[in-house]
C-alpha cells in the first residue's frame, strides 16, 4: 500500500506544538570561499520548508514541493529517499520524518529535529554549516 | 463561372481540405518527434545515474539551469552514501515554445532492501531548454511523491 506524502501534512498538523521558534531559527553558514554562496537564500528557503515538515511545525506545507528544489533527475528522488528514509546522511532528516508518524514528540523534540533537519539539508546542499 | 474555373475551384477547395488533415498530421508527427527528443536526456540521465556515472547524468542537464551546480553536489554525495536504482514510469509531452519545451514525468527511485531508503515516485513538471544542438533539462517541478510502503 502506498500514500500520498502530501497527505501527510496532515499528521504534521496534528503537532499543534509548532512554535515560533522553529520558524525564526536559522542555522550559521559560512560563505568564505563557498562557490555556493550564491545560492544560501534559495537554499535557506527552501530548507526551512522542509525541516518544518520534518519538525512537526504545521506551517510547513509545501514542503514536499521544496523536498525536491534544487535537484533535478534521479538525484531528486534518491535526496527525498535518503531524507524520508533513515539511508546515508538522510538518516537525522529520515528520524525527524518518522518521528511525526509515529507521535514521538513535543515541542522541544520538535525543534531539535527541525534544527537537525534545517542543518543536514543545508550540508547536502553544499554548504558549511557551523551549527 | 465556366466549366474551367468550376474545376478548378473544385480542385483547389479538395486540395485545401485533403491538405489540412495532412498538415495536422505532419503537427502530430513534429510533437512526436519532439517528445522523444526530450524523452532521451531523461532516459540517458537515469541510466547514467545507475552506473553511478556523475559526468553522463550532469551532460544530460543545461549547465545554465540554476539547479546544475546543486544537482552535481548532490550527485557526488548520493554517489559516495547512497546505492539506488532509479527508473523513468511514465514521460507525457505538454507543450513548447521556441526556447523552452515542458513534460510530465515520473521517475521512481528504489534503494536496496533493507538499506533504510524510502522507494519513492516522483511526479513532477519538467522544463527543457535547447543547448549545444540538444534538449537539455533545466529545472523541475515536484508536483508529489508517492512513497511505497
Amino acid at each position: 500500500m502506498k500514500r500520498f506524502l502530501v497527505t501527510s501534512i496532515g499528521l504534521a498538523m496534528l503537532f499543534g506544538a509548532a512554535t515560533g521558534w522553529a520558524r525564526s531559527w536559522t542555522p550559521v553558514i559560512d560563505t568564505y570561499g563557498s562557490s555556493r554562496a550564491q545560492y544560501v537564500d534559495r537554499d535557506l528557503r527552501e530548507c526551512r520548508g522542509l525541516a518544518q515538515q520534518a519538525g512537526g511545525d504545521s506551517t510547513g506545507q509545501g514542503a514536499w514541493g521544496a523536498l525536491g528544489g534544487g535537484l533535478v533527475g534521479a538525484a531528486g528522488g534518491a535526496a527525498i529517499g535518503a531524507a524520508l528514509g533513515n539511508a546515508g546522511r538522510g538518516a537525522a532528516v529520515g528520524a525527524a520524518a518518522g518521528g511525526i508518524t509515529r507521535g514521538v514528540g513535543g515541542a522541544s523534540q520538535s525543534n531539535r529535529n527541525f534544527a537537525q533537519a534545517f542543518s543536514n539539508c543545508m550540508r547536502q546542499r553544499g554548504h558549511q554549516v557551523l551549527n | 463561372m465556366n466549366s474551367r474555373e468550376w474545376t478548378t475551384s473544385v480542385v483547389t477547395l479538395a486540395l485545401l481540405c485533403l491538405g489540412a488533415p495532412l498538415a495536422s498530421a505532419a503537427e502530430v508527427a513534429g510533437d512526436d518527434g519532439l517528445a522523444a527528443a526530450l524523452r532521451a536526456p531523461v532516459a540517458e540521465s537515469i541510466a547514467a545515474y545507475g552506473k553511478k556515472d556523475a559526468a553522463g547524468a550532469l551532460s544530460r542537464i543545461d549547465t545554465r539551469s540554476p539547479d546544475y551546480e546543486s544537482t552535481k553536489l548532490a550527485l557526488d554525495e548520493q554517489f559516495k552514501d547512497l546505492d539506488v536504482t532509479a527508473e523513468l514510469v511514465d514521460f507525457d509531452y505538454i507543450g513548447h515554445d521556441d526556447e523552452f519545451a515542458v513534460a510530465r514525468v515520473k521517475m521512481k527511485t528504489t534503494g536496496k532492501p533493507k538499506s533504510g531508503f524510502a522507494d519513492n515516485t516522483v511526479d513532477s513538471i519538467m522544463i527543457f531548454h535547447y543547448q549545444d544542438g540538444a534538449w537539455k533539462i533545466w529545472t523541475e517541478k515536484v508536483l508529489g511523491v508517492e512513497i511505497a510502503k
